[in-house]
Order: C-alpha cells, then sequence, then structure tokens
C-alpha cells in the first residue's frame, strides 16, 4: 500500500461521495428533507475536504470548507434548502468533481477557485463567513531560542487519568523535546485510606525542564489537558513574576506543598517583587528562526521505521490487464477441454480424474476472473435522476423518476456502452411517452408522469427495463408512418411487438413536435443498434393511456459462455446452456408433416426446429433425433438435433466480417478436440421457428402445402 | 507476622481498583507488607499512585511497607515521575539514583 | 510490542493515509469505518488509543464514544475526536461524552501523529 494507491482510493470514494450528495439534493426536491440526508449532504463535503487535507489538495480543502459551512447550517436548522440553495449545491457538487478531475494540475485548480460560487456560498453562510478559513493546521509559529530552562506546574485535573490522559505520558513526550532536571511531585493532595479513588489523578508536579522548544511548543504538549488542568509553563527567570497567579486556585496546604517543591528546585518564589524578569522574549526573538524545528518530535517519529506493506480494500486494475487475463482462460479452458479428452481416450482414471480436478478449478478461476469484471448497473442508473430533473423541467412536466435493482451487476464493458442507449429510452419516454399536466389530467391520471427504471437478472441474462406510465404507443400512427415510409406494405397484418418495433427502423419518428431531447429520428436505430451489438434484444409493451415498457435483454458477459454441445450432421454446434430448458427425445412422428411441426409438450404448444433442414444439413443419421427445449425471453422452441454431446465450456470467438449477416450463428468455438464448432443463435433461431409456426398457422387454410416450412422439400 | 504480595505483570489504572483492595486487604493481614515489584511489565501513574497511597496507609496504620525487586518498567516511571525518594524502596543492590 | 491503535473513520482514504503514517511511527493499526464497527473491534485485544471521526454513517463518534466509555475493558482509553472547525455543537457534545483529545481536520499526518504520541509513544 502507499499513498498513490490511497490517494486512488480517495478520488474513489469522493466519486461516491459526490454521488450521493447528488442522489440527496435530487430526491429532496420533492420530499421533505431528513436529518439523515442532511448529514450525508454534509458528509459528503466534510469528508472530501477531510481528505483532500491528507492530500495536500488545499484548493479542494477551500472550497469544500465553503460549502461544509453552508451545508453544516442546513444541518443545524439555520438555512433551508430551497430550490435556489439545492441548484446551488448541485452546481458546487458539479465544480467538486470537476476539481477532482484535475487534482494534478495545481494552476488548474487555482484557477477553479476563482468561481462565483464561492460568493454565493458565502451569502449563504454570511454569518459564519467571518471566521478566517485558512489552514488550521497552520499552528502560530513558535518564537524559538537556544537551549533554556523552564519551570513547569503541572497541577493536574482530578480526571485525566479516568480520560485516558496518564500524566506519564506527557512526560515521556516531554523528553523528546528536553531533559528534566528536577521533578518534585507534589503529594498533598493525595487523601487517605477510603477517600482514595484510585481511578482519580491527585499526582501534581512542580519541575525543571531545560529544552530548546519554545513556550507555545510546550504548553501544547498539554493541549488536551489544559482546559481542565492549571498547567503553567515560565522560563525560569520570569516565574516568580507568575507566582500569584500560578498559585491563586490553590489551597493553603497546596500552597506550602508548592512554595516547598520551588525551594527545592532552587527557585524563590517570593523574590517576585525584586527580581526584575529576564528579558527573554526579545533575546528570544532575535535568534535565528527555525520554525521546521517545531515539528521535530513528530517528525522524528514519523521517520524511524520505513513503510510497512499492509492489505487495502480496492485494487484498481487497467481493463486491458482483466480483458487479456479473461482471453487466456478462455484458452485455458480450451486447453483444459483437450486435456481431458485426451485422458478419456486413454481410459486411465487416475488421468482422467485430474484433468477433471484442474477443469473444477478453471472453473472456479473464469467465474472469479469474470466475476471481478461484473459492476452494478447503479453506475448509469446514477445519472438519471438529474436528467430526468432536468429534462422535465426543460419539457415543463412534472416527472418523478423510480429506480430500482441498481444492484444488478452485469459486463463492465456492457455497462460502458449501455449508457447512452438507455439515455436514448429514457429521454424519448419524458419526451413522447409521458403526457403533458393537463392531458394527464384530463385522462384522469394524476398530474405528475412516472418513469421507471428496473434491473434483475432472469435466466442467464441481465434485463433492464425503462417503463412509463404515459400515453402509450399509437399502433396506429405507426403503421400509418412506416407504411408511408415504405417500411411495411399497406395492407399488413403484424403482431402488436412487431409494430412497436418499427420504431427502431432508421428514420422513423412520430412526434408531431419535434423538440430539442428527443424526436430528430435519429436515435431508436442508433439504440437497436447498439444493444444488438452487445449480443442484446430490445421488446417494447405498450398498452394505450397506460404506458410503454422498453424491455433491454442482455447476456451476462460477452466473452466465455457454458455451451450445451450437440450434433447435427457431421457438424457440431453449441447452444448457450443458459437458454437450454430441457432435452426430451423426438417423438417418431413429430416431423413427418409440416403441419405437425410443433410439439405438444405437456399440453403446451412448442413450435419446432428441425436443424437439419433449417441449416441444410442433409438427413439425420441417428434412428432418433432429440429435441432441446431452448428459451429466451417469453417465447420457446424445440431445436431438433441428431445428438446430444453434453456441457461444455465455451470461449466465443467473434465471427469475421464477412459472416455477419448470418442470423443463425452468433460465433463459434475451437472444440478440445481442435475442431471447430458454431454457437447457434438462439434468440433468431426462436423467433424463425416461432414465425414460421405463425406464418403456417394463418395461410394453413389456403396454402398449406406451398408455405409450409423453410426447409420441407 | 509479614507477608510478600507480588504485582501482577500489568499494573494500570484498569487494575487499579483491585489492586488498592488487594494491597490494602494484605496491609490489614500483617504488620509488615513486602510488595515484589519484579513481574511487573506495564506501569502507569495511577498504579504508581496507589503505591504512594499505600504508603501513607501503612504510616496512619504503623506497619512496615517495603517495596522490592523494582522491574526495570517500575523503575523508569517511579524515576521519571520523580516518586522514588517518596516510596519505601528497599534496595538489595546499589541502587539507580536519579 | 506495538501499540495499537484504533482508527474509526468513514473515509476509507483518510484511514489508509494516516494509518501509513502510525505504521510509519511504529504503531499497530486497526480500522473501522464508523462507530458501529469500532465497537465490534474492541472485542478483548488490547488497544492503547482510539481515534475517531465524530459524523459517520451507522453510529457516530459521539454515540461511539459514549460507549466506549461504558466498556469496562476500554473505558480508560485515549481517545482523539476528529472535528472540523465548524461543528462547535458536536464538539460540546462530544465533550460531554468525554471527548478531551481533538484534532482539527482536515490535517496533515504529522499532526495527528504528534498529537497521538502526547498521549502514547509507539
Amino acid at each position: 500500500m502507499n499513498l498513490d494507491a490511497a490517494k486512488q482510493t480517495f478520488l474513489e470514494e469522493a466519486r461516491e461521495l459526490l454521488e450521493d450528495m447528488e442522489r440527496i439534493l435530487l430526491d429532496v426536491e420533492a420530499t421533505d428533507t431528513t436529518d439523515e440526508q442532511l448529514n450525508a449532504l454534509f458528509r459528503a463535503m466534510h469528508t472530501i475536504k477531510g481528505s483532500a487535507g491528507l492530500f495536500g489538495m488545499d484548493e479542494i480543502v477551500h472550497f469544500t470548507h465553503e460549502a461544509e459551512n453552508v451545508v453544516d447550517l442546513l444541518r443545524g436548522g439555520h438555512l433551508a434548502l430551497s430550490e435556489d440553495l439545492s441548484g446551488l449545491l448541485l452546481r458546487c457538487h458539479d465544480h467538486v468533481k470537476a476539481m477532482l478531475a484535475v487534482v494534478d494540475d495545481k494552476a488548474m485548480q487555482q484557477d477553479m477557485l476563482k468561481t462565483s460560487l464561492l460568493d454565493e456560498l458565502r451569502h449563504y453562510a454570511q454569518p459564519a463567513a467571518v471566521a478566517d478559513s485558512d489552514s488550521p493546521a497552520q499552528a502560530g509559529v513558535p518564537e524559538q531560542g537556544g537551549l533554556r530552562d523552564w519551570v513547569m506546574s503541572l497541577r493536574f485535573n482530578e480526571d485525566v487519568l479516568r480520560n485516558g490522559m496518564d500524566p506519564c505520558a506527557f512526560f515521556r513526550y516531554l523528553r523528546l523535546l528536553g531533559e528534566f532536571l528536577i521533578v518534585q511531585p507534589v503529594l498533598c493532595r493525595l487523601p487517605q485510606a477510603e477517600r482514595f479513588d484510585p481511578e482519580s489523578c491527585y499526582l501534581r508536579f512542580e519541575l525543571l525542564f531545560s529544552s530548546d522548544a519554545s513556550q507555545q511548543m510546550l504548553l501544547d504538549v498539554f493541549e488536551f489537558v489544559r482546559e481542565d488542568s492549571q498547567i503553567h509553563i515560565f522560563p525560569v527567570g520570569e516565574a516568580a513574576v507568575h507566582w500569584p497567579q500560578l498559585i491563586a486556585h490553590a489551597d493553603e496546604a497546596e500552597q506550602a506543598a508548592v512554595r516547598q517543591a520551588w525551594q527545592a528546585l532552587g527557585l524563590n518564589p517570593d523574590a517576585s517583587a525584586t527580581a526584575a524578569p529576564e528579558p527573554a522574549a526579545p533575546v528570544a526573538k532575535t535568534a535565528e528562526k527555525t520554525s521546521d524545528k517545531a515539528d521535530k518530535p513528530a517528525a522524528n517519529v514519523a521517520e524511524v521505521k520505513p513503510p510497512r506493506a499492509s492489505e487495502s480494500r480496492f485494487i484498481k486494475v487497467e481493463a486491458a490487464k482483466l480483458d487479456s487475463l479473461i482471453n487466456l482462460i478462455g484458452e485455458l479452458v480450451i486447453a483444459g477441454a483437450a486435456a481431458n479428452l485426451m485422458a478419456r481416450r486413454s481410459a486411465q482414471s487416475a488421468l482422467v480424474e485430474s484433468t477433471i480436478a484442474i477443469a473444477n478449478l478453471i472453473e472456479q478461476i473464469r467465474a472469479g476472473t469474470l466475476s471481478m469484471r461484473m459492476v452494478q448497473i447503479g453506475d448509469i442508473f446514477s445519472r438519471f435522476p438529474r436528467v430526468v430533473r432536468d429534462v422535465s423541467k426543460e419539457l415543463g412536466k412534472s416527472i418523478q423518476l423510480n429506480v430500482s435493482g441498481a444492484d444488478t451487476e452485469l459486463d463492465k464493458s456492457m455497462v460502458d456502452k449501455l449508457g447512452d442507449p438507455l439515455m436514448h429510452i429514457v429521454r424519448n419516454a419524458m419526451d413522447h411517452g409521458i403526457e403533458s399536466s393537463e392531458a394527464r389530467l384530463a385522462a384522469g391520471k394524476p398530474a405528475e408522469g412516472n418513469v421507471w427504471l428496473n434491473a434483475y437478472h432472469e435466466s442467464g441474462s441481465v434485463v433492464i427495463e425503462v417503463a412509463d406510465d404515459g400515453a402509450g404507443l399509437r399502433k396506429e400512427k405507426i403503421l400509418t408512418k412506416a407504411v408511408a415510409n415504405g417500411l411495411v406494405a399497406a395492407d399488413s397484418v403484424m403482431p402488436d411487438g412487431d409494430i412497436y418495433k418499427l420504431i427502431f427502423e432508421p428514420g422513423f419518428s412520430t412526434a408531431e413536435q419535434v423538440t430539442n431531447i428527443s424526436g430528430r429520428g435519429v436515435g431508436m436505430d442508433v439504440v437497436r443498434r447498439s444493444i444488438e451489438q452487445l449480443r442484446g434484444t430490445i421488446d417494447i409493451d405498450s398498452a394505450p393511456g397506460e404506458g410503454t415498457t422498453f424491455r433491454i435483454r442482455l447476456p451476462l458477459t460477452l466473452a466465455i459462455i457454458d455451451g450445451f454441445l450437440v450434433s447435427v450432421g457431421n457438424a457440431t454446434f453449441v447452444i448457450p446452456l443458459e437458454t437450454v430448458i430441457e432435452c426430451i427425445e423426438l417423438p417418431p412422428d413429430a416431423l413427418q408433416g409440416d403441419a405437425h411441426n410443433c410439439l405438444n409438450l405437456r399440453g403446451e404448444v412448442l413450435p419446432l426446429l428441425g436443424l437439419n433442414r433449417f441449416l441444410e444439413l442433409g438427413q439425420p443419421h441417428a434412428k432418433r433425433q432429440n429435441v432441446v427445449v431452448v428459451r429466451y425471453g417469453d417465447s420457446k422452441a424445440g431445436l431438433v438435433v441428431d445428438e446430444l454431446l453434453g456441457e461444455f465450456q465455451t470461449v466465443i470467438k467473434p465471427l469475421g466480417n464477412l459472416f455477419r449477416h448470418l442470423r443463425a450463428i452468433s460465433g463459434s468455438t475451437i472444440l478440445g478436440s481442435g475442431e471447430v464448432a458454431l454457437i447457434l443463435d438462439v434468440p433468431s433461431l426462436i423467433h424463425f421457428a416461432t414465425s414460421q409456426e405463425a406464418e403456417r398457422f394463418a395461410s394453413h387454410a389456403e396454402h398449406a402445402q406451398q408455405r409450409g416450412g423453410h426447409g420441407n422439400h | 507476622m509479614s507477608s510478600t504480595i507480588k504485582l501482577d505483570e500489568e499494573c494500570t489504572i484498569y487494575q487499579a481498583a483491585q489492586l488498592r483492595q488487594q494491597l490494602a486487604d494484605a496491609l490489614m493481614a500483617s504488620d509488615s507488607l513486602t510488595v515484589d515489584l519484579s513481574a511487573v511489565g506495564e506501569m502507569d501513574s495511577s498504579a504508581a499512585q496507589v503505591l504512594l497511597w499505600l504508603h501513607s496507609e501503612a504510616a496512619r496504620l504503623q506497619k512496615n511497607l517495603s517495596l522490592v525487586h523494582l522491574s526495570a518498567a517500575a523503575r523508569e516511571l517511579l524515576t521519571m515521575l520523580g516518586l522514588l525518594i517518596h516510596l519505601p524502596i528497599v534496595e538489595e543492590e546499589a541502587g539507580h539514583e536519579s | 510490542m506495538a501499540k495499537t491503535i484504533l482508527i474509526v473513520d468513514d473515509s476509507a482514504s483518510l484511514r489508509q493515509v494516516v494509518k501509513i503514517a502510525l505504521m510509519d511511527a511504529g504503531y499497530d493499526v486497526i480500522e473501522a469505518g464508523n462507530g458501529q464497527e469500532g465497537l465490534q473491534k474492541l472485542d478483548g485485544r488490547k488497544i492503547h488509543l482510539i481515534v475517531s471521526d465524530v459524523n459517520m454513517p451507522v453510529m457516530d463518534g459521539i454515540t461511539f464514544l459514549k460507549n466506549v466509555k461504558q466498556h469496562a475493558s476500554y473505558k480508560f482509553t485515549p481517545v482523539i475526536m476528529l472535528t472540523t472547525e465548524t461543528s462547535d455543537e458536536k464538539k460540546k457534545s462530544g465533550q460531554e461524552a468525554g471527548a478531551k483529545a481533538w484534532v482539527v481536520k482536515p490535517f496533515q499526518p504529522p499532526i495527528l501523529l504528534s498529537a497521538i504520541s502526547k498521549l502514547i509513544l509507539p
């Protein structure tokens, strides 16, 4: 662990605190502030200030200090969180964020202090602004003299021991600053018998001390007990002058005891009237200033030992390193599978067992490495409150954002690419989905619209939903426009879901009034493309007057999948295991006629797709075929294959550009034997199977023979 | 009748109340008490104070008290606080003078 | 044996920097992210000094301090509270709870180190 790592931690932590701050500021606009929220606001500025100070980021300290002052007043109830103030604090949030972005650029930071935000903050903090905000760490520069003798009168409060302030600790510290000449304990306060409380401190001391430290430094040794105790430190020559002041609060017995102690120190308390004080102070001032000596004891202490290694909670790793590690693990998975295959062929059971053990370990490493890439989707969700707030202001609509499932994890690389498409959908929902307040009231809905962001895991996918309770999509309008744009035939009959999907076609926009938020017709097609690049899909549910839900479904990760190996003809294919529900034997007559291209699976109609024919691989070798029941989203289909070969870990190798357009294949992989296997694109196969089935169903009556199925000769 | 009591390794404020009780009981039970400080590894002002109190109690009750075998830790503390000459320390060898 | 210091602060970076400085100075350091976690560290091990922030989530420093003062095995442990100059009220309630030693945030590590050395040396 070193300071750079700590600085990284600081930046990370500051980022989180700022996110909290932003979330709270956006939250409280809608509701009343709670103490906890105000405390958290305070803590954000306070903690950043505190830590920035440690790293010498004085400009950030300066700025956050001013903000902290204001938040502290808020917290104390001296200020109310008006819209204006919360706006100001949001801008301060931005400013601190910007300053943190350039922490290494001192000049830039200095420049950033020349902001009117500070004046605005001071305006709020007026009563408190008088106090100088300059660094509290800068203790008064001690007047420095040479070595001299000091009289110390240390009359501790009875509670010091109970407070953990042991007089002997101060003695030990003093030894770092100089030398004890004579120590005279004053014991007259020690009670007898039962009155003695062993946890109270009765010990007091009068002593002579030789040191080159300043009076202030010596007094500072007792900074934690001075308030409650009577601590007096004077140069020897001045001591007698201060005698009356020093003894003022002592009872007679103590006066006598102290007097006696002073005599033992060679001091004469009664000399005050006659002895002129030694002109110590001016002499001391002329002495060479060595203010850096002031830190001597601490610095000494600090430099004794080399830094030790110790555990830290986070390590930042370059994403590229992790990627190459994941790649290697992919290769390892393949190599492990190959070794296992060889072992099986050799039929040596010990060898087989050890390759299985290795495979298990590889699996754990794989899972662990992949999980390192997983981040919470909340990272992108957290941008939205602000966007919704700003956009709804701009649109003059009242819209509430509801976020759930922010802790759902997905691959970091996807998170990065998901921000923009999501932003588009959310803006679209606000702009076109949610009606104006008047329209909502007229429709009998609350004036305030809602947008929901929701994420969850479902059968190996991450699902992200953006929903609104607006007017819903207008089917007819979309169709009309699509027909006008030549996207569909005028008389086409389509399922609702497909009609809705038309809005993802390039150049499609139904908005009558094009605003600057969305509605420029760019966007939705880009959204779909971005999602598809992530091997995801997007669906739309909509009900007129009730709202619209965009549902994005993404794979958990892009690099490795658990595959299920099947053979079709001479070829081997991989089906992503997460999509496989079950495998059954194909009933003998199921694929006989095209009218039977579906299966009755426990009362459910399951469309079947014969891969031999669909992929044009010729007639099946096997006497018996199998059905792999796969599912994607809400749709299911049965893929008819020859043989089931079992589970297999698969590193996805993307297809070259040449094969990009292939609908049924999503990638390739190398088997342990060195053979290439293609990875089936289950969503498009299901789509094909169901649409084929629907098509057949629709036209069965008239064209039963002609339209029977893709590969039905 | 005389007795010897040996103090524990740790003599700090956490043990002060117990230490006081232990020593007070031992003092009551004998005419001459010897306190062995050889095992004392950690000692603070409160323990020193208990010893000072014990000393004054012994005087009040007219009993003999002697502190023997000061460990390095005990000697360091009592020396630093200037308390050596205020306690009935019996040195077997030539004492370490402060 | 090195003296052990418990540092209670919700800022991990602050803890890290303080830990580096204190360990360099020869102390052993254990950490806690808030008062609640701090109390969990009071599990019988020897702790010579506690440095605690005031404003923390879950359990603040003042409540933590009050609990320490109730704890038979730790009630006499010196506690240094970290505070800002802006929180006078907090300071007052802290003093009532028995906090005597204060170090003002933000601070440079040597400042804290010298405050600690006044109460315990490594």
